[in-house]
């Protein structure tokens, strides 16, 4: 920045001046007013700088992409078995999946029957009692069937002498764990799934939030209970098992993947690469089809919320005194008013839909606007040039468009690229409140929701989603920071 | 003199706001389905009578709207919990405000110190890597839902440490609790996150802004050094709006938030305004919202005072 | 100015230092202090709403008032019902007078003799209508004497059929036999009350340490409001040589349940609760995880009032058997200790001789969407129209609560072919709608308030306010007065079941799915806890911690 200035010439006697050395320019006629550059207004020229800038075109590439997803993607879905979207479509077979390209699945009738407990009957009295004065485990365990993700049948050799069986299990785990310790240890033995309390029954089917990712480890004990104390005795081994599941599928489902199938067939599912929610519907999918909603709630609610709170504090900032003291008064008023009674009253008067979810949204955040734009306007309204052009006779009007207006627009842009990830992130709470989108209709809010519950659990629902919307969030940030830069004027030429 | 005026009349002005709101809430809370003696498990028929009768809900509402307002702007009592039988809707705010509003105060003492550095910095270092960073770290800690920083602070900085590490728990923080000094810390910082990132952008913003003003052109130009330019003219001038922000954020992280809280398990007013709301807890919503309402008053009138102290351009009135 | 700034900055970087310091001289009771000194640390979610025990209504303040008081009657740690502060009870009069003698070793915390007095006050104070103790009803469950009466307002409270005759003997006359009237003294609304304290306090009676005496195994020795409570083991109580532990300790309130996984993996909590997110969490880190049933039954509430669409008992019977409750608890509620529901009683209620539900078996065939379908097609002839009307299930503003009911609107919609919204709404809207029968299909769910099967049963009464649904059958609400009026548990057995199955299988009245099961999480060692449906949960009256008692 620091320009050199030349040291004053100083000069010799040779270099004397005389009339010669000067003489007039030939007059160049008109042209000396004509512009040699094409004039570039200030919306072109805004637009031009943006364009320039390599962060802000690779921004609005990634949020055109993503909303061109959210408008053609549901075109690519696959079918379903009854024509509804495929987003909302549940697959209890396949809840809770990790991301996959497609796994191999076995496939099962419609509605598998699960097995009935068995009772051996006549029950043998003469079966191993107990062993002395201590309580024994079942001699065999045993899986009966196929371990499938609906469903474990376990056998056993039945007791006599005994009230009856408990069923334990628990996971293997990543680092794997010792079988001979589980027999031992009841504190290795996992969670309680069954209790069992007829001696004579042999069979018992465990089908509680099984996870085919998971290898499980079943333990049985027998145990007695006294008569008269209620008191319960366990035996202190327990016979062991691990297995793992096999991933099925309906015969219905598979059949909308591949005609011909048939039941006892392995087939390839299809590809979840956000895995598979709770109720086992395709993550990524719900992304897609939820982008609509979000882009058009986070394009249209910051935008009348900034309507709205541009002429409230344009009009505080702009009539000052009494007015302003007033309007800031109702404003403050809103902003401590119980949000959640609003929200719920919202509710009731209008019910579920966009509409009430865009009122929602809009009423909660027009005071946000107002404070500041006032302050910026109260600011402006003091500025030197303001004053001049006051002075000069402006009128007010004139004021306000050619030199508040557009020193607000930075300001503006930063809130309302601001505001964006906020709308999500509200939107999926508002739906909560009965305020939303109808289930089971997706919005990046309600898939976050869903997945935060348990992101301990199975953290590739939760981080996947919210990956997507972080680099949207940011695109939109960088191209709200290109924009203003791009449209304030004193930036020109400085990049 | 002028400015004893100003803040008389705006205080005058205070209590007729806080009437509004009183007003304003007391109808709101009662348009809202369901009332305090509302339970999963209905209350009989004739307990609810007897009950109406001895919290006054069976009189006609003109009546107990007038009792309420005599009862909060005369004796300034707010009345008891409908739901924690026999608590005083003042000591709850006398008890537990405190709580939250210390939790604000070094939250927002936090966010307001590193957010004005890392603006600093970000705009020194305009779409450098620093910058590029900073502003990616500010969109995840507005896009991402504070409970997830929250228990990646409880997991990273308590759990982990004390079963992997196997740090012995006297000596470090622990995942949730209150009454310890150390109690703040890993609150303070969920909070403050949020802070940090919008003070960070609107600094940087402000900071760009005023790097192209006249003054410091001039400034530049008389040869003043580029740290003296830093910082006693752009910051200087680009910290001045940021003062129009601080106070709404103290106010809102001063009132308590209920994820914080209920995560760290801290005493705070966040989830006693939660709570009341869910439970239709007439008194105590009323309560809180009288308070608020007057915290928040009293906040913009000192922002509002400050402004013209530290801005002349700026007529205060 | 910046200057000023700098200094702040300053300022708290040493502040942030000094935290961190402190953090070092901080004194944490760690679990291995509380195995040596038996000392428990427990989550609870929220304050106590009540510490008095005519008051309380939840669970919380049962958990404290449990371990706090002790009534008449008790439980021991098989659940049994035995003596507690009466060391005899005799039944006369046909089932009609029981005689307390209240033990003469049973003291008040602070050393008063507990006196047929107390209890007798505590009656009258429960029943009370100026008092409106939101539990007053029970004491008209009980069918003392003139209960009824005197909650209504229509007889004096001096005709309340509790006397203290002397200051060992406590008379309650009743209305009508009572089959569980002894368990009924184990409740907590029965739980004796001082007077002197009562007076003493005035409003502000049981809101702080001073102002709650007990008579039970624990006193309360710390309340910090919204943060934590301690109990402390009473010597003053008779049986105080069983109790082995010496406090028991809600260090924090957390309600948050990620946040008590959490606190209990650091050694902060020696039992919480756990969800089913943190399972497999929990299962992989080896921590000992429990399940138990909590005594709820959730069943789906249909709307019978006239003009409502599930009016209809085809599409209600549809709806019954339509519904999967192995699927449903596989894989949507997902917790190992739920059990399906097919009845109005759950598995642990008691009946004559064995359980009731051994006593009176009732099955049928669910998720037979194939004759549920059948149903509707016979509705859509009967009615002569061509599709089911579209309908709204109500659901409660939780996500588990939003998913399921997303669950049965993808089976509804299969089922009923037809369209079906879901209404989600915040907690005392929902209820509103329910109370008001602005519903077609709720979720819906009931814990018992005493340990029989009379708690579920009488639900469905016309009369009653919790029957949401409007189910209308004199022949049951007669079924359930003649149960009402006997104390001959057969007969109580036969009648119930008569009524079960009229309101299950002949009027599909409502449609039962799960008997909830619960997960938890408990420290290793920690022995004897007991998780109860009914009364103070969990139950640390008898736990202990393996081996520290030895040590000492």
């Amino acid at each position: 920045m620091t320009t050199k200035t030349q040291s004053p010439h100083e000069l010799t006697a040779d270099e004397a001046l005389s009339a010669d050395l000067f003489k007039p320019q030939p007059a160049r006629g008109d042209d000396s007013e004509i512009l040699s550059r094409p004039v570039v207004g200030y919306w072109k020229d805004a637009l031009l700088r943006l364009m320039k800038n390599r962060v802000a075109t690779m921004s609005l590439t990634l949020i055109v992409g993503v909303a061109a997803a959210g408008i053609f993607g549901p075109l690519f879905f696959p079918a379903t078995d009854d024509g509804s979207a495929y987003e909302n479509a549940q697959n209890l077979n396949f809840i809770n999946q990790a991301p996959t390209l497609g796994k191999s699945l076995l496939v099962t009738e419609d509605s598998p029957q699960i097995p009935e407990d068995l009772v051996m009957e006549p029950f043998d009295a003469a079966a191993p009692l107990l062993k002395g004065n201590s309580l024994v485990a079942p001699a065999t365990f045993e899986i009966s069937g196929m371990a499938t993700v609906n469903g474990v049948t376990l056998k056993w050799q039945p007791l006599t002498g005994v009230s009856g069986y408990q069923i334990y299990r628990t996971v293997t785990g990543k680092d794997g764990i010792d079988l001979k310790a589980v027999e031992t240890e009841a504190n290795l033995r996992g969670i309680q799934v069954g209790t069992v309390t007829n001696p004579a029954q042999y069979s018992f089917t465990d089908g509680s939030g099984l996870n085919p990712a998971e290898r499980y480890i079943y333990s049985i004990v027998s145990f007695t209970v006294d008569p008269q104390t209620q008191e319960e005795t366990l035996s202190t081994a327990a016979k062991v098992l691990e297995t793992g599941l096999t991933q099925t599928i309906s015969l219905t489902d598979a059949q909308t993947i591949s005609k011909s199938a048939q039941a006892g067939d392995t087939i390839r599912g299809h590809a979840h690469i956000f895995g598979t929610d709770a109720l086992g519907r395709d993550i990524f999918s719900r992304m897609v089809s939820g982008t609509r909603i979000d882009f058009f709630l986070a394009l249209l609610v910051p935008t009348i919320s900034l309507l709205i709170g541009l002429c409230y504090g344009a009009i505080s900032g702009l009539m000052g005194g009494k007015v302003d003291m007033y309007l800031m008064r109702v404003v403050e008023i809103l902003d401590t008013l119980p949000e959640l009674l609003l929200l719920i009253l919202i509710q009731v008067a209008l019910g579920k839909g966009v509409t009430s979810l865009v009122i929602a949204l809009c009423a909660f955040s027009w005071t946000g606007y107002a404070r500041v734009l006032r302050g910026e306007v109260l600011r402006l309204r003091e500025i030197e040039f303001v004053h001049a052009s006051r002075l000069l006779g402006a009128p007010l009007m004139s004021i306000v468009f050619r030199h508040v207006a557009p020193n607000l627009l930075g300001v503006i842009i930063v809130m309302w690229s601001g505001q964006i990830p906020r709308i999500i992130t509200s939107e999926a709470f508002l739906s909560l409140f009965g305020l939303g989108v109808e289930a089971p209709m997706a919005t990046w809010g309600t898939v976050l929701q869903d997945a935060a519950l348990h992101f301990q659990q199975y953290p590739a629902q939760f981080f996947l989603p919210s990956a997507v919307l972080a680099a949207t969030l940011l695109a939109f940030y960088m191209l709200g920071d290109a924009l203003r830069d791009a449209f304030d004027p004193k930036l020109r030429g400085r990049d | 003199m002028r400015l004893l005026r100003f803040i008389f009349q705006r205080l005058l002005l205070a209590v007729v706001t806080l009437l509004a709101l009183f007003t304003l809430t007391f109808f709101l809370m009662r348009a809202v389905p369901g009332d305090p003696l509302m339970r999963t498990k209905e209350i009989p028929e004739e307990t609810r009578k007897n009950l109406e009768a001895r919290y006054g809900l069976d009189k006609p509402l003109h009546i107990q709207y007038v009792i309420q307002l005599k009862q909060v702007f005369l004796h300034g009592d707010f009345g008891t919990s409908f739901r924690t039988v026999g608590r005083e809707v003042n000591d709850i705010i006398r008890e537990q405000f405190p709580v939250s509003a210390s939790i604000g105060i070094i939250s927002v003492l936090i966010g307001v110190s590193i957010g004005i550095v890392l603006g600093i910095i970000a705009a020194l270092n305009r779409n450098g890597i620093i910058d590029r960073t900073a502003m990616f770290l500010c969109v995840a800690g507005i896009s991402l839902p504070s409970f997830l920083f929250a228990y990646l602070f409880q997991y990273g900085f308590a759990v982990y440490p004390l079963t992997v590490l196997k740090i012995s728990p006297e000596s470090w923080l622990r995942p949730a609790g209150w009454g310890e000094t150390r109690d703040f810390v890993m609150p303070a910082i969920s909070m403050a996150l949020g802070i940090v990132a919008s003070i960070t952008r609107m600094l940087k913003s402000q900071m760009i802004e005023v790097g192209f003003s006249e003054y410091v052109k001039t400034a530049k130009a008389k040869g003043v050094s580029l740290t003296r330019l830093i910082v006693m003219h752009q910051i200087r001038n680009a910290i001045l709006p940021i003062i129009s922000i601080i106070f709404p954020i103290l106010v809102f992280t001063m009132s308590g938030s209920l994820i914080i809280e209920n995560i760290f398990g801290i005493p705070g007013l966040g989830r006693s305004y939660m709570t009341s709301i869910q439970n239709s807890d007439y008194n105590v919503i009323m309560g809180l919202t009288v308070f608020f309402g007057g915290f928040l008053i009293v906040m913009n009138l000192v922002t509002d005072i400050l402004y013209g102290i530290i801005d002349p351009r700026i007529r205060v009135g | 100015m910046f200057n000023r700034l700098k200094t702040g900055l300053a300022a708290l970087t040493v502040a942030t230092a000094l935290l961190t310091v402190s953090a070092a001289q901080a004194q944490q009771n760690s679990q291995a202090d509380r195995r040596n000194n038996q000392e428990v640390f427990l989550n609870m979610a929220d304050e106590p709403p009540s510490m008095d025990p005519n008051k309380g209504v939840d669970a919380v303040s049962y958990f404290w008032l449990g371990h706090m008081f002790e009534g008449l009657m008790t439980t021991d740690k098989n659940g049994n019902i035995v003596p507690g502060a009466a060391s005899h009870v005799a039944v006369t009069d046909g089932g009609k007078t029981y005689t307390f003698t209240i033990r003469p070793n049973a003291k008040w915390h602070d050393g008063k003799k507990v006196t047929a007095k107390d209890f007798e006050y505590a009656f009258t104070r429960l029943a009370d209508p100026a008092f409106a103790s939101e539990y007053s009803f029970i004491a008209a469950t009980a069918q003392i004497l003139n209960a009824a009466e005197v909650i209504k307002k229509t007889k004096p409270l001096s005709e309340l059929g509790v006397k203290a005759t002397n200051d060992s003997t406590l008379v309650i006359k009743l209305a009508s036999p009572v089959a569980f009237f002894k368990s009924l003294m184990s409740f907590q609304a029965f739980f004796p009350v001082r007077k002197d304290i009562v007076e003493k306090y005035g409003d502000k009676f049981a809101t702080s340490v001073e102002s709650v005496v007990g008579n039970g195994p624990f006193k309360l020795v710390a309340w910090k409001k919204e943060s934590s409570m301690r109990m402390e083991k009473a010597s003053t109580y008779w049986n105080a040589s069983a109790i082995k532990l010496r406090a028991i300790e809600a260090p924090v309130m957390l309600k948050d349940v990620g946040a008590a996984f959490n606190n209990f993996r650091t050694g902060g909590l020696d039992i919480t609760g756990l969800d089913k997110e943190r399972l497999e969490t929990a299962q992989r880190e080896r921590l000992q995880v429990k399940t138990f049933a909590d005594g709820s039954l959730f069943y789906l509430e249909m709307n019978q009032r006239q003009g409502k669409l599930f009016s209809n008992l085809k599409l209600r019977q549809a709806l019954r058997i339509a519904i999967n409750r192995r699927e449903y608890i596989n894989k949507v509620s997902g917790v190992p200790g739920d059990k399906p529901a097919f009845g109005l009683v759950p598995d642990y209620m008691p009946g004559a001789a064995k359980t009731y539900r051994q006593e009176a078996k009732l099955d049928y065939r669910d998720g037979d969407v194939a004759g549920a379908k059948k149903l509707i097609k016979e509705y859509l002839a009967e009615t002569k129209q061509k599709k089911v009307p579209s309908f709204a299930i109500l659901a409660g503003d939780s996500t588990n609560a939003k998913k399921e009911a997303e669950y049965y609107q993808d089976l509804l919609k299969k089922v009923f072919e037809t369209d079906v919204k879901i209404d989600s709404v915040p907690f005392k809207t929902r209820l509103q709608k329910q109370r008001d029968g602005q519903f077609d299909l709720a979720s819906g769910g009931w814990g018992p308030d005493y340990l029989d099967a009379m708690t579920f049963m009488d639900l469905f009464m016309t009369t009653n306010d919790n029957n949401h649904g409007g189910y209308v059958n004199k022949a049951y609400d007669e079924l359930i007065l003649k149960a009402q009026r006997t104390d001959n548990l057969a007969e109580r057995v036969k009648l119930f079941s008569e009524a079960e199955k009229m309101l299950i299988l002949k009027d599909s009245g409502l449609v039962p799915v799960i008997q909830r099961g619960r997960a938890y999480l408990l420290a290793d060692g920690l022995l004897n806890v007991r998780r109860n449906q009914i009364g103070q949960d969990p139950d640390m009256r008898f736990a202990s911690w393996r081996g520290a008692s030895a040590k000492k």
